[in-house]
């Protein structure tokens, strides 16, 4: 994707009170790619959608959207950008398709357009049959669902989807994650953010990961890998280790490069998993100990994570 | 329009909400008549009334006093039952004793014509003569029905006895013959209105003392209570209207809002449009079903319509005000709640305010629901012309404007992001 970026962010920092919510993030974002921004709870990820989709005004640093600067042209940045907030937000008292008539006319569609695309929006939330129902009556997929159709009613040139698939069923994810590749296969050009892994994995072209308001990585995944160099992993689970046990030597074994060890779960990153595992579960068990289970896992986002900041990314 | 689209969209979204209805339009139509019904069935202004008790002392020392209680006593007027005597005149001894039957209920008022009547009358020098009516408190119409005639025929006799010391016949002839008195009776909810303001503008002879006697009891008339209880509750919803701009904020709909093409102005402005229409649809109902199904009277219909909007106007402009520096929607639903009742009580929307201390009264004024309730009664209960509550719907525009204004400092200082 060598074409010129749709989106640019440069140097956005936004305080709350005291708190510094974000420092300092930049990244670009090119026509037709879809971005992750992956970042554990806090990391300041909604703060980010919330300066590039006008709602938030940054203290520091400035964003274009197709040319249009955040802070200066708000207004016709607002004309291309589709958002689909985290939080649900829709009229639970509006029937499914009274919202998407409400949400278009506040995007400026009138008339014969205006039932047309609220009747595409019902399809691509595969609500026609609940259509004159109120929202209220809804499961939480349902909800989601409407709530990304409501972003796409404009067709916008660019979506921010602020973690879209929390608190559903795997069904309705799925579902999500196939609109989202299918938006984009049709030139949608999309900001997604997320804690899970899969999902930034799945769907991204590139991926930025978010800590404490700091972009810390940013690349494909590929890249990423190579980048943080994590290698594949052996995680081991024992059973009921002793209280004192401190896995020390097992780190400088021959191969293990890096060594995580929390509760009775020990998850070593090697240049070769299968190689290494012999030798690993030898040694533990000259140490009187007993591994429960193991798994091997190629390198992954996870571990890049995990490698950044020595921290588990968990729900 | 993007403004009327989020105006209609709360106005339906509120219309729709049954528990909303159940506050907005069945409790102050249930609770009005209620109150009225537990007041006894007092005649409500829709029939006319005739045989009004009146308790009158003639201490006149002159001839003039007897005149005066001769034509009350002969006022006529029509009714379904042919025509009747407008007053059933019993005379009492002393002021004190007529005052006791007021007191006692046996009369709806008291006229105690003072020893110099006659003599204030004849003699342009002589001190200006007071005459004194006393009226039930838990009454409203008789007593106004009371003064006015008592005003009208006070002013006959004054322009009629001054200077020109007629004979009590002649005095008799010329007052019965004034055109203003025969149209007074013919309709007394007009003369009502034009006997006040004559009065005022003249520098009369005769100095009325009106007074209501004290009493605990409560009014039983539903042209009072129907628009009291359309104020307390109208407020209710009004202030819901504009707190809904702090649910919004909370649910995620107006961050939404803002990322739209949008103006934040234009978001506003459909917000209180959706709360005007709300609250104008309110009292639409309200005066419409009260009048039809209950045959409540609510007076002059612009009267009505512009007080309304007056109210719902002044109502919402409070409104604004609490949401804009209440911290979120739920403080600002429990100061609305206690704003409202405060405004209820002080207002009179339950208790009418009469003969209280100048302090309770002045606070009484400070609240919309005074404004809007005197304006309402005056339409409903004294038949006043629209542009006897131009000033009440004034200062409740007025209050709006500023509270509004205020409003708009506290949700431009919220929502720079
Ligand atoms: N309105 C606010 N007032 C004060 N602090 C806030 C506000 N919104 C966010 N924060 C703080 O800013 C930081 C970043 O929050 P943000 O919501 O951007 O994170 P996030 O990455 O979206 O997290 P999550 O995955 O939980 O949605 C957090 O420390 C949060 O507590
Ligand atoms: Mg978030």
């Amino acid at each position: 994707m060598q074409t010129q970026p749709l989106l640019t962010a440069h140097n956005l920092h936004k305080h709350y009170g005291r708190v510094h919510a974000v420092r300092g993030v930049s990244f670009h974002i090119a026509a037709g790619e879809i971005y992750s921004l992956l970042g554990p709870n806090g990391a300041g990820k909604t703060t980010t959608i919330g300066m590039l989709t006008t709602l938030l005004r940054p203290d520091e640093g400035d964003a274009t959207i197709a040319g249009f600067s955040v802070t200066r042209q708000p207004q016709r940045v607002k004309e291309i950008i589709g958002v689909v907030p985290q939080e649900i937000a829709l009229y639970d008292d509006l029937s499914a398709r009274e919202n998407l008539r409400f949400w278009g006319r506040m995007v400026g569609l009138r008339g014969a357009d205006l039932a047309k695309r609220a009747d595409e929006a019902l399809e691509l939330a595969e609500l026609r049959d609940r259509a004159k129902d109120k929202v209220a009556t809804f499961s939480g997929g349902m909800k989601r669902r409407l709530n990304i159709a409501v972003g796409l009613l404009h067709r916008p040139r660019i979506l921010f989807l602020d973690e879209p698939t929390v608190g559903i069923d795997p069904q309705s994810r799925r579902r999500i994650l196939d609109t989202v590749k299918e938006l984009n296969r049709g030139g949608l050009t999309v900001l997604y953010t997320t804690h899970y892994m899969e999902e930034a994995q799945e769907l991204s072209h590139r991926i930025g990961i978010i800590d404490y308001g700091q972009l810390i990585a940013e690349g494909t995944l590929d890249e990423l890998i190579t980048q943080t160099g994590v290698g594949e992993r052996i995680v081991l689970t024992l059973e009921a280790p002793p209280a004192d046990f401190a896995p020390n030597d097992l780190a400088q074994m021959e191969g293990v490069q890096r060594l995580h060890a929390e509760g009775d779960t020990l998850t070593f990153e090697v240049d070769d998993a299968n190689g290494r595992l012999p030798a690993l579960l030898l040694h533990l068990q000259g140490l009187g100990l007993t591994v429960r289970r193991i798994e091997l896992q190629e390198p992954n986002l996870e571990a890049v994570f995990l490698h950044l900041t020595g921290r588990a990314l968990r729900e | 329009m993007k403004l009327l689209t989020i105006t209609l969209k709360d106005t339906l979204t509120r219309f729709r909400d049954v528990r909303a209805l159940l506050y907005m339009l069945v409790a102050p139509l249930a609770i009005g008549l209620i109150m009225g019904a537990a007041f006894g069935g007092q005649n409500d202004g829709s029939s006319p009334i005739y045989a009004i008790p009146l308790a009158v002392v003639n201490a006149d020392t002159g001839d003039l006093g007897q005149t005066f209680v001769d034509i009350l006593t002969k006022i006529e007027v029509d009714t379904a039952e042919g025509k009747q005597s407008l007053f059933a005149v019993t005379p009492y001894a002393d002021a004190e004793a007529a005052r006791a039957a007021v007191e006692r209920g046996e009369a709806d008022g008291a006229l105690i014509l003072p020893p110099d009547f006659s003599a204030a009358l004849k003699n342009a020098n002589a001190p200006r003569a007071r005459l004194d009516i006393y009226t039930d408190p838990t009454l409203r119409i008789p007593p106004v029905i009371i003064r006015s005639v008592t005003e009208r025929l006070a002013l006959g006799f004054q322009s009629a006895a001054l200077g020109a010391r007629l004979a009590a016949e002649q005095i008799t002839t010329a007052v019965q013959a004034d055109p203003a008195l025969q149209t007074a009776l013919a309709d007394l909810p007009q003369a009502i209105a034009e006997a006040e303001a004559d009065f005022a503008a003249e520098q009369p002879r005769i100095r009325l003392q009106r007074q209501t006697l004290g009493g605990g009891k409560s009014f039983n008339v539903l042209g009072y209570f129907m628009p009291s209880m359309a104020i307390f509750f109208l407020m209710f919803a009004v202030f819901h209207g504009m707190r809904s701009i702090l649910e919004e904020e909370k649910k995620g709909t107006l961050p939404r809002l803002l990322t739209t093409p949008t103006r934040p102005a234009e978001i506003l402005a459909g917000k209180i449009g959706g709360t005007l229409l709300t609250g104008l649809l309110q009292m639409a109902v309200l005066v419409l079903v009260s009048a039809l199904l209950f045959g409540v009277h609510w007076g002059n219909p612009w009267g009505v319509a512009l007080l309304s909007f007056a109210t719902v106007a002044g109502a919402a402009g409070l409104g604004a005000f609490l949401a804009a520096f209440a911290r979120d929607d739920n403080q600002a639903g429990i100061i609305g709640t206690f704003v409202a009742l405060v405004f209820g009580i002080l207002g009179g929307n339950f208790i009418m305010l009469q003969n209280v201390p100048v302090w309770l009264d002045l606070l009484s004024k400070a609240t919309l629901n005074r404004w809007a309730l005197d304006g309402f009664t005056a339409l409903a209960l004294d038949n006043a012309p629209l542009h006897a509550v131009l000033p009440h719907i004034a200062i409740l525009l007025a209050l709006g404007a500023a509270f509004f204004a205020l409003a708009l400092l506290g949700f431009r200082r919220r929502f720079t992001r």
